[in-house]
């Protein structure tokens, strides 16, 4: 579905500014796959986002989606209707009076017509919890921060996209509204086979809902593996500024007093499973 | 559109240029768009020009950053140079269709496009070699004389650092709104003048909307940390003379003078 090849990424190029934000990077994502995106403020997660629909074209390598070089001036509007990107704090990019035309700006970018447009726009505010009937007519401007990141999702999920790519989506949001967006994104992806890739910081969520995790560190791909490899080994994760989820924390904690556990425990009924095992008398 | 680089943005180093005092480098630069104001023939631009270039060269500053900084106003330029060359009467050199190039136009607009350009310049390089604090430290001490006569200099100073701290704040922030409509199939290029108004709303309105709720931030910020205007603020870097910056200026006023001189004999 998406595959990165050697792709470089300098910001400023031949400045005093110049960074160099992404560096060889090589990734093959395939299609109905969830793929989180981990790494440390500034490794270059956001920039690695922006390529993936050609907003930011690469300085060296390419990035390929379905078969399509994101460099390909032609493919510039089949290409956003690919991959769907949600910015960090999309609510800042509200604009229309009210939330139906503002979730409808995608959909009828694209041509739809009336009925299509108000099914999709209904289909994407209920996905992200919000009554359809009751914020369609309010402002944007008028919704809690919380719901305003709501709106702005369904901005994008009303565009269907088979592609859909999510720079910390829940950043900010309380700790229920956090599990059920990212809820809801899992079964969206499970349901209609939707590509997700999810940048977060946050470990527990990638173990939770992600297949595969790719870790950045200063612009390079660190390491990459299913969350089961990559909380396996929790030697250096810490010096990549990145924290065990509690379940893999704790049996670390646990093998490193001196008890023979498995480390690659993700929720923590498997982690009770595996301290039972140990545990006198096996309870 | 505007990838990394902003107008007015600071480029921090540590050269001749960047180390003078503000204050020197404030006087200069009036004294420098005062004598492009001057200037009416070739030696005198050649003397500007060579000038500039040199003290871009001693900042450090690459020169493709130049082309960079004067890119957004070409259209400008474009206009007031075609204006001059097609509406100058006198004696005509080329006929294209209705409209006549003269030799008097051409050798005012190149005048205007060449004024202009150094203006330009000659701000970006303000900028680029004086951090806003600096600049703005300043400003505030060549306006101090004026606040017996009720000129507020600290409040402008302020408003100045704060206007100049945002300004690639709102350079970036456009770009991000607009890469985030684009991803929702907006389109800043297509359709014709109407279709192209309209598509600016998407941009304006998020973006004007970010800048009022950070304005109110930072007065809440401010407030809260009691700031109270000017009125016994003390700073933590104090300004300072020094040889160079006596150098700069004795340089300045005697190439004012030239022009100045020049300007005198007809030249
Ligand atoms: N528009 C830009 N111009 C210049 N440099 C940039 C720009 N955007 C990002 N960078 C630089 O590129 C590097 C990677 O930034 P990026 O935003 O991709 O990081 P990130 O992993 O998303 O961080 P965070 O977790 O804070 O969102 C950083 O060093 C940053 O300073
Ligand atoms: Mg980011």
């Amino acid at each position: 579905m998406i595959t990165v090849n050697n792709l470089t990424h300098i910001y400023a190029p031949g400045t005093p500014l110049e960074t160099i934000s992404l560096r060889n990077i090589n990734l093959q994502i395939s299609r109905g796959e969830f793929v989180a995106l981990a790494g440390p403020t500034g490794s270059g997660k956001s920039t690695l986002a922006q390529h993936f629909n050609g907003l930011l074209l690469p300085s060296a390598g390419c990035v390929l989606v379905n078969g399509m070089d994101t460099r390909d001036k032609k493919k510039r509007r089949e290409l956003w209707r690919t991959v769907g990107l949600v910015f960090q704090y999309p609510e800042q990019q509200l604009f229309e009076e009210n939330v139906f035309a503002e979730v409808a700006f995608g959909p009828r970018n694209m041509g739809l017509d009336r009925r299509e447009v108000e099914r999709r726009v209904r289909r994407a505010l209920e996905m992200t919890g919000l009554e359809y009937d009751t914020v369609k007519s309010m402002s944007p401007f008028m919704l809690s921060g919380g719901q305003q990141r709501r709106v702005a999702l369904a901005g994008i999920l009303a565009v269907e996209p088979p592609v859909l790519v999510l720079d910390e989506p829940a950043a900010g949001l309380d700790p229920a509204g956090r599990r059920h967006l990212l809820e809801q994104i899992k079964a969206w992806q499970l349901s209609r086979g939707t590509t997700v890739i999810l940048i977060t910081h946050n470990m527990e969520d990638a173990a939770r809902y992600a297949d595969r995790m790719v870790v950045l560190l200063k612009g390079e791909k660190w390491r990459e593996g299913t969350p089961r490899q990559i909380f396996g080994q929790p030697e250096g994760l810490h010096e990549a500024g990145l924290d065990l989820p509690l379940p893999a924390g704790v049996m670390f904690g646990l093998k490193e007093k001196g008890l023979a556990v498995r480390c690659d425990t993700l929720t923590l009924d498997e982690a009770e499973q595996e301290i039972k095992t140990v545990l006198p008398g096996g309870k | 559109m505007f990838d990394g680089l902003t107008i007015g943005q600071f480029i921090p180093g540590d050269s001749l240029i960047h180390r003078l005092d503000p204050r020197t480098k404030i006087v200069t630069t009036i004294l420098l768009v005062a004598a492009v104001m001057l200037a009416g023939s070739w030696p005198a631009y050649l003397v500007l020009s060579i000038l500039l270039l040199a003290v871009f060269t001693l900042a450090g500053i690459p020169p493709g950053m130049l082309w960079q900084n004067l890119r957004p106003f070409w259209f400008i330029l474009g206009i007031t140079f075609l204006l001059q060359i097609f509406f100058t009467p006198g004696e005509v050199v080329f006929t294209a269709g209705p409209l006549h190039v003269t030799r008097p136009g051409l050798a005012l607009g190149g005048q205007i496009l060449w004024r202009l350009t150094v203006l330009i310049l000659a701000g970006f390089l303000l900028t680029a070699t004086t951090s806003p604090l600096k600049l703005t430290a300043g400003l505030e001490c060549l306006l101090a004389p004026g606040k017996r006569f009720g000129v507020p200099a600290h409040e402008l100073a302020m408003m100045m650092t704060i206007a100049l701290r945002f300004i690639p704040t709102l350079f970036s922030e456009a770009q991000t709104i607009m890469k985030a409509q684009q991803s929702r199939g907006a389109d800043f290029m297509q359709g014709g003048l109407w279709g192209r108004v309209r598509g600016i709303v998407p941009l304006l309105l998020p973006l004007f909307a970010g800048a009022f709720r950070r304005a109110e931030d930072l007065a809440t910020a401010m407030e809260s940390r009691c700031y109270r205007g000017g009125a016994g603020r003390t700073r933590m870097e104090e300004l300072s003379l020094r040889g160079i910056d006596f150098g700069a200026l004795i340089l300045c006023v005697a190439l004012f003078s030239l022009i100045l001189g020049l300007r005198w004999r007809g030249w």
